[in-house]
């Protein structure tokens, strides 16, 4: 190689660096802004004075800044009455980031159906739409509250919704959890148009106890077999409790829902 | 068992162990070509028999292997030849015999160094293309000193980097990705010894600095059938035995590391040692280098014993690598892995022998583990123990390649997931004995065509055994030494997978798998064609063509949080491309240039990887999808002075999104009116983002001081990453930054060598 050679060489490498200097794009961003607009978790609560719906923006990172503002009308809807309701919310910073929660308090109807809007300023929207469960009378049926006596219970009407049951010794208290059996699950498969199911409330109390053979009394010590109740917008349940983590199912948790807990009385001498 | 000792006895046999198969009427040479500066053996020089004062091309010829041996048979007895052993740069050694019939003559060959200038040296008979060398790069030390590295000479781990169709995730990590395989598709072999991953956290280094290695080969693809359990590539190591001429010593430091070196004979020329270690400094002066915290560590430490005798040479290795440190700096997530590794490697080529027998055995362990800086959360381990013997033979007229080994592979996990509401814990402890056969043969129809088939085939206990036929051809038109082309094929199964969250560039740690009795084996069907041109003595021009079609390759299920998984769902991948060459080799200076083009696609039943994606059949380029890559090279050498270049251009790689950060409840125990909810960032669709492209410039100036008869300083200044390229290495999810690779980074690297 001679002079020329090596300047050409030289000079090669130079105007390779020079060239890629300051070419192509390196700016990132790794949000995929083409999916996903807002996440929204809320529960139409149909005994509760107050329904809680929280409303993100996906693309918003976790930052004071980027969240302290949510360019987001919420509106719900009574596809019923055709009510509208544009929801306000309460805004708190939860470890460096904001979090909206939109709150409805004109009390929810049930078994009825609601839609939640979500609209951004430009125009992109979401839309969520739910049938609230029916608010069943529980009958019970039986010849006499002894222990051993059968007991027929029957919620009527249904429309489609789960009911998660559990029968329990004893009532949840502020600072411990009561004692509960397992949870009976009533999907749409399983009834017709209501529910209804037969216990002994002795056995069942042996069963939550695990202690067969024990003395009614010794079981229900304050006289109670309590019945704790869960019910869901159609399909809601099921949604919730999906085995496979599918994310808009997961970021779009909403539905009409109620929970209660009832006392039966039982009279633990006989 | 009863089956793995009947077909080694029937190998032994076929071996022609103390038989004499060989034509009676011809004779066989075996040359070991020895360097006489160290004692050391020599490879690529080139053997040839011909009539004396001949000026036709010898037909008889064969070119040293790493071990520096040759064989050529059939060579007519009773008749005067010449032998002539040549390499660039040495005198050629030359003498003449006559062969008796049946006889089996051993040649020890010591080539002495050329004394002058030898820019224009051209060795006559020099052979430049072996034949059937479509996928396989050989790698020389020369290759691997001149790639700017901030060390004193050079690292394979950096020059692998520069060749087409080898693709890392980074500058960190020690992950190599090889035509679209995955790491755990490669099968890694040092002197024999299979290593799982013998690379550096940083991915400027390995176990193995240039002058540690005798050679390595890299197949890329359509390997042969001697090598068996992986699908995707093969890298070859050999170590180089220590000088059985004279002691040395060499110690060097840089801002990375700092090494010590020291070799010498116990017998001179009939045994020695080599040992090597290094340590990791730039833990300690990357900050101030880079102004960036640098919290990696690492070590190796190489010792290797060899005894050369008359008609065997035997080595015994001993291989310890440590790795530690954080992937993405902010995370504070820690890494480590190790290697150890012992075997003993024997080759005999006795007259006894009808034919060399290479025999090799020894323990190797792999382990890595991922958790915070004071507790490790989750590991992963495979020790192996490994036999294998390897034969020649000639069966009817054709040279036959056989052989047998036994890898008993014991692989452990423990797993404690913390990253999610998910909890699972999944061990598994498995010892899994693995029995590879095989048996390959070389035909030529015409002087200038060459086949080359054979056959693979490994069983377990509970697994049957498998059918790999391997195929490679070779064309030399007109019978050129200069010319080429070469087309390979076949089919490659490996009894194990490993399992990595694809998803994150910031994790290297892989759940090594044995495969399940039930579960199909991954398997792969590749097929190359290249072509080999030759322009004078200096330039080489090669382009290569592939394609790969991988069969059931474990992948973790997709889940939309960030979280390892290892249940596995099956995918097929399909990856082709081409890779362009060119070299240009004076003794002042080289250029090289390559270019390749590769893409990569997976595909598997959407149900099965539990996506959320509503196609039934989802297709996606996995991380390591790297479309081009372009790498050109260059050196000139004036007063003493050497000077070195290397530029890097790639195409970015996929990435995940982010579909979205959410703070997710569990109805209906938490309300939004009263809890936050458990902040979370979900993944869109897999790999549905390409990362910026990436590029590098590295330089290196490098000059040797001489301090007296023995003893030099060999000095390199240079910088990797020149012009402080910010190249993206990953995005943290898990505190929302984007992680940068290695700055702009001067270095001083001294050795003294004595």
């Amino acid at each position: 190689m001679n002079l020329n050679q090596l300047h050409l060489f030289i000079t090669a490498v130079l105007l390779t660096s020079i060239l890629f200097l300051g070419a192509c794009d390196n700016s990132f961003d790794p949000t995929d802004r083409d999916n996903g607009i807002y996440s929204v978790h809320g529960m139409l609560d149909l005994l509760e004075e107050t329904s809680y719906i929280r409303v993100r923006d996906m693309n918003a990172p976790f930052t004071l800044d980027a969240t302290e503002e949510l360019d987001a009308i919420v509106t719900l809807y009574n596809l019923d009455s055709g009510d509208s309701f544009q929801l306000n919310s309460d805004i708190r910073e939860f470890e460096g980031v904001f979090l909206h929660t939109f709150t409805f308090s004109d009390g929810v109807v049930p078994d009825t159906p609601y839609q939640i809007r979500v609209e951004n300023s430009i125009g992109l929207e979401l839309e969520l739409t739910t049938q609230t469960p029916t608010l069943p009378e529980l009958q019970i049926n039986r010849e006499n509250d002894a222990c051993s006596t059968p007991v027929n219970l029957v919620f009527a009407p249904l429309n489609g919704g789960t009911m998660v049951l559990r029968f329990g010794l004893e009532e949840d208290q502020e600072d411990r959890d009561g004692r509960w059996g397992i949870l009976r699950v009533y999907d749409s498969s399983r009834y017709t148009d209501q529910v209804s199911l037969s216990i002994t409330p002795h056995r069942t109390a042996e069963g939550i106890a695990n202690a067969w053979g024990a003395p009614c009394s010794s079981l229900l010590r304050d006289g109670y077999l309590y019945l704790a109740i869960a019910h869901y917008s159609p399909g809601f349940y099921e949604r919730l409790n999906d085995e496979v983590t599918d994310i808009l199912l997961t970021t779009q948790q909403f539905g009409g829902f109620y929970a209660d807990t009832l006392a039966i009385p039982i009279d633990t001498s006989q | 068992m009863k089956q793995l000792f009947s077909i080694a006895f029937v190998l032994f046999i076929l071996s022609g162990f103390g038989s004499n198969l060989t034509a009676q009427n011809s004779a066989v040479l075996r040359v070991i070509t020895i360097n006489t500066e160290d004692g050391t053996p020599m490879i690529g020089a080139t053997v040839t028999l011909s009539e004396p004062g001949s000026d036709e091309t010898p037909a008889l010829f064969c070119v040293s292997d790493r071990d520096g041996l040759c064989e050529i048979r059939n060579i007519p007895a009773e008749q005067e030849l010449e032998l002539s052993v040549s390499f660039v740069g040495f005198e050629p050694f030359i003498e003449r015999y006559v062969f008796e019939a049946g006889e089996r003559k051993i040649v020890r060959a010591t080539l002495t160094p050329a004394i002058g200038e030898f820019d224009e040296l051209v060795v006559t008979q020099q052979r430049y293309l072996t034949t059937g060398e479509v996928g396989v790069q050989r790698i020389t030390t020369t290759q691997i000193a001149r790639t700017p590295s901030p060390v004193a000479g050079g690292d394979l781990a950096t020059f692998l980097q520069s060749v087409p169709g080898v693709i890392t995730s980074g500058d960190r990590g020690g992950d190599l990705y090889i035509r679209g395989g995955t790491p755990d598709q490669n099968l890694i072999l040092v002197d024999n010894m299979p290593m799982v991953k013998p690379f550096h956290i940083s991915n400027l280094f390995s176990a193995f600095p240039d002058d540690m290695i005798q050679n390595a080969d890299l197949y890329a693809g359509g390997y042969a059938p001697r090598y068996a359990g992986a699908t995707s590539a093969v890298l070859d190591v050999a170590l180089r035995p220590g000088n059985m001429r004279a002691h040395r010593a060499s110690a060097s430091v840089s801002p990375y590391l700092t090494a010590i070196q020291a070799e010498g004979p116990f017998t001179v020329d009939r045994s020695s040692f080599l040992l090597n270690a290094r340590y990791s400094l730039i833990d300690k002066t990357g900050g101030w280098l880079t102004g960036e915290d640098q919290n990696i560590q690492f070590a190796d430490l190489t010792g290797r014993f060899t005894i050369q005798g008359d008609d065997i040479t035997c080595s015994i290795t001993g291989i310890y690598t440590y790795d530690n440190g954080e992937i993405v700096p902010t995370r504070n997530i820690d890494h480590t892995w190790q290697n150890i590794a012992v075997g003993g490697r024997c080759l005999g080529y006795s007259e006894f022998f009808n034919h060399p027998l290479d025999v090799s055995a020894g323990f190797t362990s792999y382990r890595n583990e991922e958790g915070t800086p004071v507790q490790s959360e989750r590991s992963s381990e495979v020790k192996q123990i490994y036999v294998r013997a390897d034969f020649k033979n000639q069966i009817g007229g054709l040279p036959v390649d056989m052989g047998f080994g036994v890898n008993i592979k014991t692989y452990r996990f423990e797993l404690n997931e913390r990253f999610t509401r998910f909890i699972s814990l999944e061990n598994v402890d498995r010892t899994m004995p693995v029995v590879h056969i095989y048996t390959g043969t070389e035909w030529s129809p015409g002087n200038s065509l060459t086949f080359y088939p054979g056959i693979t085939s490994q069983f377990t206990l509970d697994m049957p055994f498998t059918f790999e036929p391997r195929l490679r051809i070779a064309w030399q038109p007109g019978g050129s030494n200069n010319t080429q082309i070469s087309a390979a094929a076949g089919r490659y199964v490996q009894t194990h997978s490993g399992i990595s969250d694809e998803r994150d560039a910031g994790t290297v740690f892989v759940v090594y798998k044995p495969a399940e009795v039930d579960d199909p084996l991954p398997s792969a069907i590749h097929g190359l064609l290249g072509f080999n041109q030759r322009l004078g003595n200096r330039t080489s021009f090669n382009i290569e063509g592939y394609v790969k079609r991988h069969y059931n390759i474990p992948v973790s299920k997709w889940n939309p949080e960030p979280r390892i998984e290892i249940e596995t769902a099956l995918a097929d991948g399909l990856t082709y491309g081409f890779d362009i060459k060119f070299s240009m080799d004076a003794s002042r200076y080289y250029v090289s240039g390559s270019y390749g083009l590769s893409l990569t696609e997976y595909e598997a039943v959407s149900g099965d990887l539990g996506a959320w994606i509503e196609r039934p059949v989802f297709s996606y380029s996995p991380a390591h999808d790297q479309r081009h890559k372009l790498n050109l090279a260059g050196g000139y050498s004036f007063a003493g002075f050497n000077v070195d270049a290397r530029w890097e251009l790639g195409s970015g790689k996929p990435y995940t999104e982010i579909f979205g950060y959410d703070f997710f409840f569990r109805f209906p125990v938490e309300n939004p009116g009263f809890d936050p909810g458990q902040a979370r960032i979900l993944y869109s669709e897999p790999f549905n983002g390409r990362m910026p492209w990436y590029h590098r410039l590295d330089l290196s100036i490098s000059r040797d001081f001489s301090l007296g008869r023995s003893s030099v300083i060999e000095s390199q200044l240079g910088v990797i990453n020149a012009y402080n390229r910010r190249n993206i290495f990953n995005y943290d999810y898990g505190v929302l930054e984007r992680v940068d690779q290695s700055p702009l980074l001067p270095y001083l690297s001294l050795r003294w060598v004595i």
